[in-house]
């Protein structure tokens, strides 16, 4: 079975967390700002051309790129 | 010892806000030894004694990975050098978005201090239909915990109580949360499964855990099918293709404004130079020490008071910018062409606050983890064009740019040529940066992981403090570097007679030098003079000019004998080509000692701050000549 990876959404989708892989700083900085296991994501705004992509994490506004999204995966 | 009590929390809760509120102008702004972070105290009198707070930056974690959060975490620890131990904290939370500010009190909790939580922004988490059982929550957490408004309205006479009881030692110690095993150590995460196996996922998960079972049953949100007005407002804002546009007619705007808000201020202060300068004439006895403080005092410090209400402006445009959470939007925008480049959109902001001076600036630079980037957005930030550049571009764009506007007065030609002398800089930095990253600053694409925090109402009263703060400053420098500076010109230009004097002979030595550049000797001087602090130019100028500001010739004055001044052929000196050259000299060079000392002190290193001082200075010379023969070869603007 594929994971889902959070970068693979579209504006609008809505996703929940199922974990944030890796143990480096980005990893840790994504946990601490609530990226765990059963935390509700959406995407809000896509930039095209490898900008950062905007989402809503259990209510407020998290901007990262595709790359750092590319790290948390999703329960499909 | 006083006892010392600190003011934690995430970035964007309110917090400075708060410590304004309870501190008032009592604070002092400085820092820690060694480290370059701040350092800022403030004093609240109470019945029972002065107590001593401390506004610690703001921060997500105690799990420190910015120098930032290191010296948080060792400042709560007690393990802070240049700190005594605390007697409490004080941890502000946005109600708004508890479960992710509760993180920071979960491991706050643990440190073992008398802790009061404050639980901010009240006003903007009903909006959003959220209600919180604030006793409930005081149960559960076991601290006080103290419901306000954002902007403080109301509140603050409980927090002021609350902060007696640590005083008074009446508040007890905080069970500790206890998430880890006490016979292992193990993080009580309630996983054992192999995705979120390490320590560092193990405990973000634990402490959610605890907060899910904290705010369970006592926080209720209205489920609304209307999105908020913040979302909304983001999707245009930060819209591909519009949030650009919008963002680039809010600087436009910023800088029109700029100049023709600023100008009605300025005739006050100019007519009351004069009349100062007139009446210290009428009085005292002719000689060398009245010409010494008509000319060299009031006159030189007068003329750059002048520039005062421009200056406040810029910075109220960039504190309200701020305030109003535009800027993280902005960061948002910029990230992309910054990715590419070699940096991420956070450094965006230390650049944009360089636009009104390169301190703030530089010291901004400290949320940015990784050393070489922040090495990087350090060395190109003074590239922004600061305040004290404004006096020589309104001076050169009112004498040399046709005042032509379009729809209705609200664009025109000299508001645009202001726009672009401040978007040279930034044009700049933008290939310098590049040149950086992949030599003696190589590294890897830094991460943009960034809270954009939801819109709001600026704190009037915030936004207005900090751009006085600044005028304060300014005012100080101008009173201290700047009369210096103006004494020494006017000694240079008086000695040993008026007509055979040092300044001239200086002057005429370096006029091959700045002759490339379309620069007479005076020119070259008044730049020259400028090198310690940029607004010197306008003393510097109006002595070489042989302008009188304070015997009653206004700062028009200078602007006509610019106009009039010739070659000694006869041959106008100045036209458009020779302003543009003068303009963007001073928009790429480092004048300014202030810049070169911050930046040693944050890189601690003077390798840096001559390397800054030294490739600004080139480039500014190279591209005026460039501007200046290029223009000349067409025959445009001489």
């Amino acid at each position: 079975m594929a994971m889902l990876k959070l970068n693979q959404l579209t504006a609008g989708q809505e996703a929940t967390v199922s974990y944030v892989m890796g143990d480096g700083p980005v990893s840790q900085r994504l946990l601490e700002m609530g990226m765990v296991p059963g935390a509700s994501v959406k995407v809000t705004q896509l930039s095209p051309w490898g900008g950062p992509m905007m989402v809503n994490l259990d209510g407020y506004s998290l901007s990262l790129r595709s790359t750092e999204a590319d790290l948390i995966t999703l329960l499909s | 010892m006083k006892p010392a009590i600190a003011f934690l929390g995430n970035p964007n809760t309110g917090k400075t806000t708060l410590f304004n509120a309870l501190t008032g102008l009592r604070q002092q702004v400085g820092n820690y030894p060694g480290v370059t972070v701040e350092r800022k105290h403030g004093q609240l009198t109470t019945p029972h004694g002065v107590v001593e707070l401390i506004d610690l930056p703001g921060t997500y974690s105690l799990a420190a990975q910015s120098p930032d959060e290191e010296v948080v975490a060792n400042v709560l620890r007690g393990h802070q050098k240049g700190e005594q131990p605390l007697s409490g904290v004080v941890v502000i939370v946005d109600a708004s978005n508890l479960k992710r500010n509760l993180y920071l009190v979960s491991q706050v909790l643990e440190v073992g201090l008398p802790t009061i939580v404050v639980l901010n922004m009240m006003d903007i988490a009903k909006r959003r239909g959220v209600t919180i059982d604030v006793t409930a929550l005081e149960k559960r957490l076991g601290v006080p915990v103290i419901p306000m408004k954002a902007n403080v309205g109301g509140g603050v006479t409980q927090l002021n109580a609350a902060l007696m009881q640590v005083v008074a030692g009446q508040i007890k110690i905080p069970k500790p949360v206890g998430l880890r095993d006490p016979e292992t150590g193990k993080w009580q995460s309630g996983r054992t499964d192999a995705c979120g196996d390490h320590p560092i996922a193990q405990e973000a998960v634990a402490r959610y855990n605890w907060i899910r079972g904290v705010l369970h049953g006592i926080v209720f949100q209205v489920p609304s099918t209307r999105s908020h007005f913040s979302d909304r407002l983001d999707k245009v804002l930060t819209h591909r293709v519009w949030g650009t546009v919008i963002f680039v007619i809010v600087m436009l705007f910023m800088f029109q404004a700029i100049y023709s808000w600023a100008g009605p201020l300025q005739d006050m202060i100019d007519n009351g130079v004069s009349a100062l300068g007139e009446w210290v004439g009428s009085w005292m006895p002719s000689g060398v020490l009245k010409d010494l403080v008509q000319d060299g005092v009031i006159g030189g410090v007068g003329s750059v008071l002048v520039f005062l209400p421009q200056i406040v402006f810029l910075f109220l445009f960039i504190a309200f910018l701020e305030d109003c959470g535009y800027m993280a939007r902005a960061a948002f925008l910029m990230d992309r062409l910054f990715a590419r480049i070699g940096l991420s959109g956070k450094s965006f902001i230390p650049m944009l606050s360089s636009f009104a001076c390169a301190i703030p600036g530089v010291m901004a630079t400290r949320t940015i983890e990784n050393r070489r980037d922040r090495f990087v957005t350090i060395l190109v930030s003074p590239l922004m064009s600061c305040s004290a550049r404004l006096p020589v571009y309104t001076l050169l764009i009112a004498a040399f740019v046709p005042s032509v506007t379009w729809m209705g007065g609200l664009l025109g030609f000299q508001g645009a040529m202001l726009f672009a002398m401040h978007a040279l800089g930034f044009a700049v930095a933008i290939p310098i940066v590049w040149i950086l990253k992949r030599t003696v600053l190589k590294g890897a694409t830094p991460p943009f992981v960034m809270e954009l925090p939801s819109y709001k109402m600026p704190s009037l009263k915030l936004v207005g403090w900090r751009a006085l703060d600044r005028a304060k400053t300014f005012v100080q420098s101008a009173g201290t570097i700047i009369l210096a500076m103006s004494v020494v010109i006017w000694a240079l230009s008086y000695f040993p007679t008026a007509d055979h004097n040092y300044f001239a002979m200086m002057g005429h030595a370096i006029e091959p030098l700045v002759k490339p550049l379309g620069w007479d000797w005076r020119i070259g001087m008044s730049v020259l003079a400028a090198f310690p602090a940029r607004e010197v130019v306008i003393a510097a100028m109006a002595t070489s000019f042989n302008v009188n500001v304070a015997d009653g010739d206004d700062s028009s004055g200078i602007l006509q004998a610019l106009q009039n001044a010739t070659w000694p052929d006869g041959a106008p000196l100045f036209g458009l080509a020779v302003a543009m050259s003068v303009m963007i000299f001073f928009a790429l060079c480092c004048q300014c000692g202030a810049t070169v000392a911050i930046i040693r002190r944050e890189t601690n290193s003077w390798k840096w701050a001559g390397f800054a001082f030294a490739y600004m200075t080139i480039l500014a010379y190279l591209a005026a000549a460039i501007v200046y023969q290029v223009m000349a070869y067409f025959g445009v603007g001489i």
